[in-house]
């Protein structure tokens, strides 16, 4: 049997294996959506259908109750009605203070947005009205409202081009959110220990900020890793805070250091298994890609730390 | 009373979910069961397999423990390998002798659903 969408008045047949975003669009409905993968939350609707549990994962109980679901992880196995759109996460919008290269691979984004969120958490960035992706904040909430976002560029990735080529400071830009749990809580004698891969380094910069601001006292290390040395950042800014915060270590490692001080030239994996061979007690905050939180995690989890105490912000790659 | 509430109801269960999920995962002979890509799923089933060995509340019943476990094609050795895992957890947690065995008591009575038999 083949499922179907109604949505608008229309009836729209499933091709084998699609999701419902996928038929609406296919289909010529204007449905704002992002990542497809199941982060962004930017296509969520609203039916009172029977929907598989995979298309309301990650969503909060009130809204699961409202009948909430994420049109791009939704493949029905029979029909469904769509009542419309869930009533969309507020969109804010923010004016473009500075584009700023950080490394040869990632770009600073400043925003001025009056906004609320708690450090480490992320933000949808909408290009146009229909599309957006998730970056994490790499800021802590200020009275100066600025939001530091880092982007990485990829040569054929849409938002990073139209982010270093076409946008400007001055011009604004529309912003939805936050989302996300991986944040600094929890009593301030623990030793941390803050691992990021790539871009992940913008939502630990936050946490780690937000947790210096509270008045962490515990030791913190903080090891920031990439494949290449190059595509390092922050290696001056974080190495200077860890002059004025004692309590801070700072590590930076690189499969390939390219000859650069204070780059450890190592395995991530293996370079935080012998400094880090005990992680009880530990709180640990990962964030990066898919592979590099998962393999982490455990890596984590096997050394000691409690499951309740390792957060994670997975980066999922656009799934197209 | 129950073993459960004798050893500290679901504060037990929290304080041997780690110890044993851990174990678990570092045991060679029946690591590949619980390696997953999603840890808190399975950390949640081990929170519920414990609450069910100590005599807690749980909703397993023998039919679940059949059709979860059926295509694994599990043996003794596996079950073996899941129950030591259990008694060094609670040794590891300085459980008294007679709760240890009452618990390993529930755990084999659930053997045969385990493995098909």
């Amino acid at each position: 049997m083949t499922a179907i969408v109604h949505y608008q008045s229309t009836a729209v047949p499933l091709d084998h294996g699609e999701t419902v975003l996928d038929a609406l669009l296919r289909s010529g409905f204007d449905i704002p959506h992002g990542c497809k993968a199941g982060a962004c939350h930017a296509c969520m609707l609203q039916s009172e259908s029977e929907l598989p549990a995979t298309a309301q994962a990650g969503l909060k109980e009130n809204q699961k109750s409202l009948g909430y679901f994420l049109a791009c992880q939704c493949k029905p196995a029979e029909a469904i009605t769509i009542a419309g759109a869930a009533e969309a996460t507020k969109r804010s919008s923010a004016e473009v203070i500075s584009i700023q290269s950080l490394s040869k691979s990632v770009v600073r984004l400043q925003l001025k947005a009056d906004f609320k969120y708690i450090a480490g958490q992320y933000i949808n960035l909408w290009k146009d009205p229909l599309t957006c992706r998730s970056y994490s904040l790499a800021s802590i909430p200020t009275e100066d409202n600025i939001l530091e976002l880092h982007i990485k560029i990829f040569e054929h990735g849409v938002f990073g081009q139209w982010i270093e080529n076409d946008l400007r400071p001055g011009d604004k830009v529309d912003i939805s959110g936050p989302m996300g749990e991986c944040f600094y809580s929890g009593d301030k004698s623990s030793p941390l220990l803050m691992l990021a891969m790539g871009t992940g380094l913008a939502p630990i910069y936050g946490i780690l900020q937000d947790a210096l601001v509270k008045g962490h006292v515990g030791k913190i290390n903080i090891v920031a890793a990439a494949r290449d040395a190059n595509d390092l950042y922050y290696l001056d800014l974080l190495s200077n805070m860890a002059k004025f915060n004692p309590q801070l270590n700072t590590h930076f490692v690189a499969q390939c250091s390219d000859g650069r001080e204070n780059v450890t030239e190592a395995d991530v994996y293996s370079y935080v298994k012998a400094e880090f061979s005990s992680t009880k007690g530990y709180r640990v905050y990962l964030c990066g890609g898919e592979n590099f939180v998962k393999k982490m995690k455990r890596q984590a989890f096997l050394a000691g730390a409690n499951m309740p105490d390792i957060y994670a912000d997975v980066f999922l790659a656009f799934g197209e | 009373m129950s073993v459960y509430e004798k050893i500290g109801g679901s504060a037990a269960v929290d304080a041997a979910v780690d110890i044993f999920y851990r174990k678990v995962l570092a045991d060679d002979r029946i690591s590949e069961f619980f390696d997953t890509v999603d840890m808190e799923a399975q950390h949640a089933k081990q929170k519920a397999f414990l609450t069910m060995a100590f005599g807690g509340p749980n909703s397993y019943s023998g039919k679940d423990m059949r059709e979860a476990h059926k295509h694994m094609n599990l043996t003794e050795e596996h079950f073996n390998a899941v129950a030591e895992n259990l008694v060094g957890t609670l040794t590891e947690l300085e459980v008294p002798q007679e709760y240890i065995d009452e618990i390993v008591g529930i755990a084999l009575s659930v053997k045969d659903d385990v493995l098909n038999k």
